[in-house]
C-alpha cells in the first residue's frame, strides 16, 4: 500500500502493484463479472485486499457487511418507490412508513429538503455510534449534508486524502466533474440490466423538474454559467462495490439530481469545496450564487489538493450549453482574477488566451493559412531593427524574449538617416542682395556724368546700325519686329525708344509687327509715345502696326515669300493693310528699306536669320538682349553680314542715345548698370579669395 | 486715374516679386499666377482677334454670303483645327493626330531648311577663313577661330584608338591635346554667355527700380 493515485480505471497500482479493486465484497459473486468498468470521478489510492487486512480491521468489516447489505437493500427500494412517485409528490411528502424504513441519512437525502438535516443530524450522531467503530461513525455523520459542517471539520487533518475526498460535498461534486464526466463518454456504456438498482433510482428521480429540489433550485438559479450535459453515470456492478464505499453510497445519491439532460455547472461544487483560489476559476462566472463552502473544509490548504485537482480545466469544450436566466435576474459579477504572484507559473500558462494580440496577425495564403501567431519572418528579416542591448550572458532559454525585444525594438529607416533638427544657417546670400540693392538705387540719387562720359563710341557693331539708319533715304519704310514680351521691357525698351525715336526723326515709315502676341502692344505703346513727341507723324501715315504674326517659323517663312497680305488688319483700327494708301506700295519684305528685328530672345532673332534673311534678300538690323549678343555676333560676322549690325542691352542703347544726341533713360541708368556690375565683379573677386584661403593645403598639416 | 491703378498694380505685383528674395512666399506665387494667367488670356484674345477671326472666319463669311461662293480652301485649317480639339479627350486623341502632324511636318521642314540656308553654311563660310590675311591683326584672329572652332570639335570627341601604329598614335595625342584646348575655348564662351545674361538682368533689375522710384514714389526724375 503505497497511497499513491492511480487513475480510475485502474485495477491495480501502478507503483506497488496492489489490488485497487477489491474482489470478495459483493454478495452474488456467481455472476459472471462484466468488464471491469472504471469508477469514475475518485482516483483511488491503493487499498489492501481484505485478506491482507489486519485481523482486527477484517473482523470490523465482516461485522459491517451484514446490515449495510440490509440497509443497501433497505434504502434501494425506497429510492426505486420515490422514483415512482416523485414526479406526483415531492420527496417531503414522503410518507411516515417509508420513513420509518429508510435510515436517517437516507430519508434526508429522499426529502431533499433544508429542514431535514438538523433532525437526521442528531440521529446520525447517535446512530453510528452503537454500530460502527469509531472511526467508522466519524464517516457517517460527515457524509450527511449540513448546514454548518462542524461535524468534520475537526477530523479533517487526520483523514487521509482519499476519504477526504469522499466527504458529501466532494462527493456532492464528483458527478459533476466536467473533466471526468467527459471521459465518462468515451468508455463503453454499462448494459442497463446490470445498472444496480440504486443507480436506476437515483436516474429516475434525476426526471424531476430542477425546480423541485431547493438545492438544485439554487444552482440553477445560478446565472449565465456555462454548462453542460451531464450524460447519466455509468452504472458499476454491486458486486464489485466494496462495502466501504457501498456505505458511502447513499451520500452520493443526494447529487443524482445533476443526470443527463440537466444542466449544472461543471467543476465548480468541486473546486468549491477544495478551496480551489477564485483564479483558478476562470472561466466560471458567479461566486456570489455559489454555495458557502463549507467551513469544516477551510482549514485544507492548497498544498493538500492533489495536482489533478488543480488542473481542473476552466472550460469544458464538451456540451457546452448556457444556463437559462430567467426573467429579472441579474447577470452574475465577473470573477476578479487573482493576484499574478498567488498564480503559479504552470497554472498561468495553462491559460487559454481568448483574444488574439492586437499586432498578431492571422496567415491568409500558403499551408498556414488560417493559423494565427506566426512569428513575422518578413518582418524580422526584411525590415532593420535596432539591436537591443546585448546582455553580457544570455541564457539559452531567454532566446525567445531576446528576439521578441528585437522584434517590438522601435525601427529606425536605414535608407534616410536621420535628418539633423533645421537650423537656421547665417548665409552672405542677404548681404549680396543688400549690395546690389544699394548699388542700383544709389547712382539714381547721385547724379553724374561718369559713366555717359566714358561711353565708348566706338564700337562697330552700334556705330553700323547708327549709319544704317542715317542712310535711310527720308519716306522709306521699315520694318520693325518687336519679339519680345513684358519681362524684357525694362531691357529691350531702352534700344527700342532710341531706335524708334531716330527713326522718327529721321522721317522714316515705320511697319511695325510682333511674333509674339504679348509684342504687339508694347510696340503700339512705344510707337505712340516718340509719335506723341514728332509733329505730323501719325498712325496710318507714318506708322503702322501690324499685329501679331502668327505661326512662328510658318509666318515668318511665309511673310518672306509672299509679302504682306492686303486682307491684313492693323492692331489699332483693325483696317486692312489696303485702307492705308501710305503703304499701298509695300507688298513684300523687298519694298521695305531694311528690316530692324528687336529679339529678346535667340529664338527670335534665328527665326529671321533663317527664314527671312536668306529667302527675302532683305538687309537686317538687330537690337538685342545683352543675353542673345554672342548669337547676334556669329551672325554678325559672317562675311554676308547676315546682321548688318546689333545694338546690344542697355550699354549698346546708351551708346545709341549718344550716338543720336538724345539723352533718354539708357544713359541714366548707365551708372546704375555700371555700379552694380562693379559690386558683382568684387562679390565674386571677393569670394573666390575667402574660398582659396579656406581651401588651400596647410603646411603643418 | 487709369494710368494711376496700373502704376499701383504694378508696383505692388513688383514687389510680391521681390518677395521671393526672402523664400517662396505665397506672396511671390501670387503675382506668379497672375502674370500666367493675364498672358495666356491675353494670347488667347490676340489669337482670336488677330488670327481666327481675320484670317479664317471673316473670309468664309465672305465667300458664303456676300460672293456666295463656298471657300473650299478655308475648310481646310477649320477641319484641322477643329479635330486639335479632339485632344481633350482620350478616347477621340487619335483624331487629333493628323493636325499635329500637319504642324510637326512643316515646322520640321521649315526649321531644317532655314537651319541649313540661315545658320550652318553661312557659319560655314565664316570659319573658313585665311591665315594670311592681307590686315596684321585679322591672322591672329583667324588662328584663334581656327584652333577654338577645331579644338571645340575635338573636346566631344570619345572614341577610344585601336590602331598601334606610331602615327596613329601620334594623332591621337595631337588630338586629345587639341581637344582640351577646345574645352577652354567652350569654357571661355560659356562664361561670355553667361556674363552677357548677367548684365541683361541686371538691366532688367535697374528697369525695375527705376519703375519704383519714378512712376510710383515719383522720387527720381
Amino acid at each position: 500500500m503505497c497511497a499513491t493515485p492511480n487513475k480510475v480505471e485502474s485495477v491495480f497500482c501502478l507503483s506497488c502493484g496492489a489490488r485497487l479493486v477489491p474482489l470478495t465484497v459483493a454478495s452474488a459473486p456467481e455472476k459472471p463479472r462484466p468488464a471491469a468498468s472504471p469508477i469514475k470521478g475518485l482516483s483511488l489510492p491503493a487499498r489492501e485486499s481484505p485478506g491482507e487486512l489486519p485481523a482486527e480491521l477484517q473482523k470490523l468489516e465482516a461485522e459491517l457487511a451484514e446490515p449495510e447489505e440490509k440497509d443497501t437493500a433497505t434504502w434501494l427500494d425506497t429510492l426505486r418507490a420515490t422514483s415512482a412517485t416523485v414526479e406526483s409528490a415531492p420527496p417531503a411528502e414522503a410518507t411516515a412508513e417509508e420513513k420509518e424504513d429508510v435510515p436517517d441519512w437516507l430519508s434526508v437525502v429522499q426529502s431533499g429538503t433544508p429542514a431535514q438535516p438538523a433532525e437526521a443530524k442528531k440521529e446520525a450522531e447517535i446512530e453510528p455510534a452503537a454500530e460502527m467503530p469509531a472511526w467508522l461513525s466519524k464517516l457517517r455523520p460527515a457524509a450527511i449534508p449540513e448546514e454548518s459542517g462542524d461535524a468534520i471539520s475537526a477530523p479533517v487533518a487526520q483523514v487521509p486524502d482519499w476519504l477526504r475526498a469522499a466527504t458529501p460535498e466532494k462527493q456532492a461534486a464528483i458527478p459533476e466533474e466536467p473533466p471526468l464526466q467527459a471521459s465518462s463518454t468515451e468508455t463503453p456504456e454499462t448494459p442497463v440490466e446490470h445498472e444496480p438498482d440504486w443507480l436506476t433510482a437515483s436516474a429516475s428521480t434525476q426526471q424531476e423538474p430542477v425546480s423541485k429540489e431547493p438545492e438544485l433550485e439554487s444552482k440553477t438559479e445560478e446565472p449565465a454559467a456555462p454548462t453542460i450535459q451531464v450524460p447519466p453515470p455509468t452504472p458499476v456492478a454491486e458486486e464489485e462495490i466494496p462495502a466501504w464505499l457501498l456505505e458511502l453510497k447513499p451520500q452520493s445519491a443526494e447529487l443524482r439530481e445533476p443526470a443527463g439532460g440537466e444542466t449544472v455547472k461543471p467543476t465548480e461544487p468541486l473546486l468549491e469545496s477544495l478551496q480551489v483560489p477564485a483564479d483558478l476559476m476562470s472561466g466560471q462566472t458567479s461566486i456570489s450564487a455559489r454555495p458557502a463552502p463549507s467551513p469544516s473544509l477551510s482549514t485544507i490548504s492548497d498544498d493538500d489538493i492533489p495536482d489533478w485537482l488543480r488542473t481542473a480545466p476552466s472550460a469544458p469544450a464538451v456540451n457546452v450549453e448556457p444556463i437559462q436566466m430567467p426573467a429579472g435576474a441579474e447577470p452574475p459579477p465577473a470573477i476578479q482574477p487573482a493576484l499574478p504572484e498567488e498564480v503559479p507559473d504552470w497554472l498561468a500558462s495553462l491559460k487559454p488566451k481568448e483574444q488574439p494580440l492586437e499586432d498578431e496577425t492571422i496567415e491568409s495564403s500558403g499551408p498556414l493559412a488560417g493559423m494565427r501567431g506566426i512569428l513575422p519572418l518578413a518582418l524580422a528579416v526584411a525590415e532593420p531593427h535596432q539591436p537591443p542591448q546585448m546582455a553580457s550572458t544570455v541564457v539559452k532559454g531567454d532566446s525567445g524574449k531576446l528576439f521578441e525585444s528585437i522584434l517590438a525594438a522601435p525601427q529606425f529607416d536605414a535608407a534616410h538617416p536621420a535628418v539633423a533638427s533645421k537650423r537656421r544657417v547665417w548665409t552672405m546670400r542677404p548681404l549680396i542682395y543688400l549690395l546690389m540693392a544699394l548699388a542700383v538705387l544709389i547712382p539714381f540719387f547721385i547724379p553724374s556724368d561718369l559713366a555717359s562720359s566714358s561711353v565708348d563710341l566706338s564700337n562697330p557693331l552700334v556705330t553700323n546700325f547708327y549709319d544704317t539708319v542715317q542712310a535711310l533715304p527720308a519716306n522709306s519704310t521699315v520694318l520693325v519686329s518687336f519679339d519680345y514680351d513684358p519681362s524684357q521691357s525694362s531691357e529691350m525698351d531702352l534700344q527700342a525708344k532710341a531706335i524708334v525715336q531716330h527713326l522718327i526723326k529721321r522721317r522714316i515709315k515705320i511697319i511695325a509687327l510682333s511674333t509674339l502676341a504679348t509684342g504687339v502692344p508694347i510696340a503700339q505703346k512705344i510707337l505712340d509715345a516718340a509719335a506723341s513727341n514728332t509733329t505730323n507723324y501719325a498712325y496710318g501715315t507714318n506708322y503702322l502696326n501690324l499685329g501679331y504674326r502668327a505661326g512662328y517659323e510658318a509666318g515668318l517663312s511665309q511673310l518672306a515669300a509672299g509679302g504682306f497680305q492686303p486682307t491684313a488688319k492693323d492692331f489699332s483700327k483693325n483696317q486692312s493693310l489696303s485702307t492705308f494708301t501710305s503703304f499701298a506700295n509695300v507688298k513684300t519684305l523687298r519694298d521695305v528699306a531694311v528690316v530692324i528685328e528687336l529679339a529678346g530672345s535667340e529664338d527670335a532673332l534665328k527665326m529671321w536669320m533663317e527664314q527671312v534673311q536668306p529667302n527675302a534678300g532683305v538687309k537686317i538690323i538687330a537690337g538685342v538682349s545683352a543675353s542673345v549678343e554672342p548669337k547676334a555676333r556669329a551672325y554678325h560676322d559672317t562675311p554676308n553680314k547676315q546682321l548688318a549690325a546689333v545694338v546690344s542691352g542697355l550699354i549698346g542703347a546708351a551708346q545709341y542715345e549718344v550716338l543720336t544726341n538724345q539723352a533718354g533713360l539708357a544713359l541714366t541708368s548707365l551708372n546704375a548698370q555700371s555700379a552694380a556690375q562693379l559690386t558683382l565683379v568684387l562679390i565674386i573677386g571677393l569670394g573666390n579669395i575667402v574660398f582659396w584661403i579656406s581651401h588651400r593645403p596647410r603646411r603643418n598639416v | 486715374m487709369f494710368d494711376l491703378i496700373g502704376v499701383w498694380v504694378g508696383a505692388i505685383l513688383t514687389l510680391l516679386v521681390f518677395s521671393y528674395l526672402l523664400r517662396d512666399t505665397p506672396l511671390f506665387r501670387i503675382a506668379q499666377a497672375i502674370f500666367v494667367g493675364v498672358a495666356v488670356g491675353y494670347a488667347v484674345t490676340v489669337a482670336v482677334r488677330s488670327v481666327l477671326i481675320p484670317l479664317l472666319f471673316e473670309p468664309m463669311f465672305t465667300g458664303l454670303f456676300v460672293n456666295g461662293e463656298i471657300p473650299w480652301l478655308y475648310f481646310v485649317p477649320l477641319i484641322l483645327g477643329l479635330l486639335l480639339l479632339a485632344k481633350f479627350r482620350a478616347e477621340w486623341a487619335s483624331l487629333g493626330n493628323p493636325s499635329i502632324a500637319f504642324l510637326f511636318g512643316v515646322g520640321s521642314a521649315l526649321a531644317i531648311g532655314g537651319a541649313l540656308g540661315g545658320a550652318l553654311i553661312p557659319q560655314l563660310k565664316a570659319s573658313i577663313v585665311s591665315l594670311a590675311p592681307e590686315l596684321g591683326g585679322g591672322a591672329v584672329n583667324n588662328l584663334f577661330l581656327l584652333i577654338g572652332t577645331i579644338g571645340a570639335f575635338l573636346s566631344f570627341r570619345f572614341i577610344i584608338p585601336t590602331g598601334r601604329r606610331a602615327p596613329m598614335r601620334a594623332l591621337d595625342v595631337v588630338a586629345r591635346a587639341w581637344g582640351r584646348v577646345g574645352r577652354w575655348f567652350i569654357l571661355v564662351a560659356f562664361g561670355a554667355i553667361f556674363a552677357d545674361t548677367a548684365v541683361s538682368r541686371i538691366s532688367i533689375l535697374i528697369g525695375r527700380f527705376y519703375y519704383l522710384l519714378h512712376d510710383w514714389l515719383q522720387v527720381v526724375k
